[in-house]
């Protein structure tokens, strides 16, 4: 689990927000903040796809499946774990 | 709604509440959730329409469920039992032709012998249909009657000539027939919801709901006239596991004073001064056309998210919470995060069904320039936002405005963000952008209110002087 946020913020903080100087936390809201867009959001889902390997649905993208790095990561878990 | 009515529907839902049986608790859901759908559908000049358009709404959710659901006879004998029991309150309704009770609906519902022919007839053509049909194409078939009907309804030209058609059906003089006849109580919310489980289910996203709780989903009576638009998951969680606390009906209560509040006291107040079909000629000073026009912007956020309110509430009260559709819009300092927190559900529904796959299919084949892609499908979702709520030119402007706004708000996002402005962290610009949001969003609003391009484009005028 771990692993994921780090690999998750990486992506974020590097390819997304390209502020690799920041840190992000685990609980920090990322789509009521605005911090992540609707299009970034598409980057994410599709980044999540080829890494993990798992398919992020397009009603899950929205802040009432998840809004921060441990709910996408626990997300990402259950997929992984269930399939 | 009167305040009657959400009385009476408050009270109902605070008694379900009360209902510790879980079966019974889910069959009264059903049987309410139907009844109030008759009771609040409004009268029409077309005889019997008031009777009709929930019939049809309950046939067309059992037309969506059967084109979803195999056709073997054991499947087949079970689906037309649950039509069976849930037109049982169609029937009691249909019984007050006899009976003559006050309010179950607004006009006399036609001859029992009636109904029971037209809606053998509906289903007998809808089943001849599905059987006649290869399976690939039911769900095209379900897709394009919904979009047919919406298109019809919602478009003033063919709603009118859909009210000629029926008045001459009645035998109605068809000269007295009008656009607005035919208002079909929470119709565009109904087709939202059927579209998303037909396209899950399709999709293997979510397995085939049984239909009762299919049909609950659509109309569960707190959200049938203004939403919020749940996803058919989250919603059967609720209802096969609802939390009926006092703790709940309390904080229920105290959500339906507070909509109660912000619907009938702020909203028709402000109503009074906001801006309006009928004055917007007549103000011609711009200062008090922006404040009407400002008026407005606060009377249509109090006015639905105090509905808002009585429905999340009413739905704490039954043991179901029901998700938020606005998170303080007017406070946000940009037009994307106005977007995230205005009629939340809606604009949720068409990012998953039209803004995400249409992006995603782009993105992944990189074969759009980004801006383009960007313009495209900001635009064109909001286009549809727009259409969804009438098909006439002022929505499709009201809906080009804000299209076209969230572009010019994400390449400036970009933009600051690549230049390190100092100026952008102060509270001066806080007000700005928050003065500025505030303005964009309610000039647009005059796209919204006046039906007519022309009159709109002679407030925009008067609102900064010119051709008074």
């Amino acid at each position: 689990m771990e692993e994921i946020l780090t690999d998750l913020a990486h992506y974020i903080t590097h390819q997304i927000l390209k502020t690799p100087d920041k840190i992000l936390r685990n609980d920090e809201p990322l789509i009521s903040s605005g911090i992540i867009d609707s299009f970034h959001l598409i980057d994410l889902a599709l980044y999540i796809e080829d890494r993990f390997g798992v398919k992020i649905e397009d009603t899950e993208l929205n802040r009432q499946t998840f809004d921060n790095l441990n709910q996408l990561g626990e997300l990402i878990w259950s997929k992984t774990t269930n399939r | 709604m009167t305040i009657y009515q959400v009385i009476i529907l408050v009270s109902a839902a605070f008694l379900l509440g009360l209902i510790r049986s879980q079966r019974l608790w889910k069959s009264l859901l059903i049987f309410s959730s139907i009844i109030v759908y008759y009771w609040l559908q409004p009268s029409s000049s077309i005889r019997y329409l008031d009777f009709w358009l929930p019939t049809i709404a309950i046939i067309l959710a059992w037309m969506a469920y059967t084109g979803m659901a195999s056709l073997t006879i054991p499947t087949l004998r079970r689906n037309l039992a649950e039509l069976g029991f849930v037109l049982l309150p169609t029937l009691v309704v249909s019984l007050n032709r006899y009976l003559s009770l006050c309010c179950v609906t607004p006009t006399l519902p036609p001859s029992i012998e009636r109904v029971l022919m037209i809606i053998f007839a509906l289903v007998i053509i809808i089943l001849l249909i599905f059987r006649g049909l290869p399976e690939q194409f039911r769900f095209p078939f379900s897709f394009l009657i919904l979009s047919l009907l919406f298109i019809f309804l919602k478009n003033p030209y063919l709603s009118l000539t859909l009210s000629r058609l029926w008045h001459g059906l009645n035998h109605q003089p068809i000269q007295y027939s009008l656009s607005t006849d035919i208002e079909w109580l929470g119709i565009s919310y109904i087709i939202l919801r059927i579209i998303h489980v037909i396209i899950d289910v399709r999709e293997k996203r979510q397995p085939l709901p049984d239909f009762q709780d299919f049909l609950l989903y659509l109309i569960f009576f707190p959200a049938l006239a203004a939403g919020p638009i749940d996803l058919l998951p989250h919603f059967q969680k609720e209802v096969r596991s609802p939390i009926q606390s006092s703790s709940r009906r309390l904080e229920g209560l105290r959500r339906i004073i507070i909509g109660a509040f912000k619907k009938f006291v702020l909203a028709d107040s402000l109503a009074l001064l906001a801006l309006s079909q009928q004055n917007a000629t007549q103000i011609v000073s711009p200062i008090y056309l922006w404040l009407a026009v400002f008026f407005y912007s606060l009377r249509i956020y109090f006015d639905f998210s105090g509905y808002t309110d009585i429905a999340i509430g009413s739905g704490l009260c039954i043991g179901i919470r029901l998700p938020e559709n606005f998170s303080a819009p007017y406070l946000k300092t940009n037009l994307i995060q106005f977007w995230n927190s205005w009629h939340i559900t809606l604009a949720n529904w068409f990012r998953a069904y039209f803004f995400y796959p249409f992006v995603r299919k782009f993105q992944r084949n990189r074969n759009l320039p980004t801006w383009v892609l960007i313009l495209s499908a900001q635009v064109l979702t909001m286009l549809l936002i727009g259409l969804w709520h009438g098909i006439s030119l002022n929505y499709l402007l009201w809906g080009l405005w804000h299209g076209v706004g969230l572009f010019i708000n994400n390449q400036w996002t970009k933009w600051t963000s690549n230049h390190s402005l100092p100026i952008l962290n102060n509270r001066l610009t806080f007000l700005v952008s928050w003065g500025l949001t505030f303005t964009f969003v309610s000039m647009g609003w005059v796209w919204f209110i006046l039906a007519d391009i022309n009159t709109a484009w002679i407030v925009f005028k008067h609102l900064f002087g010119v051709g008074l």
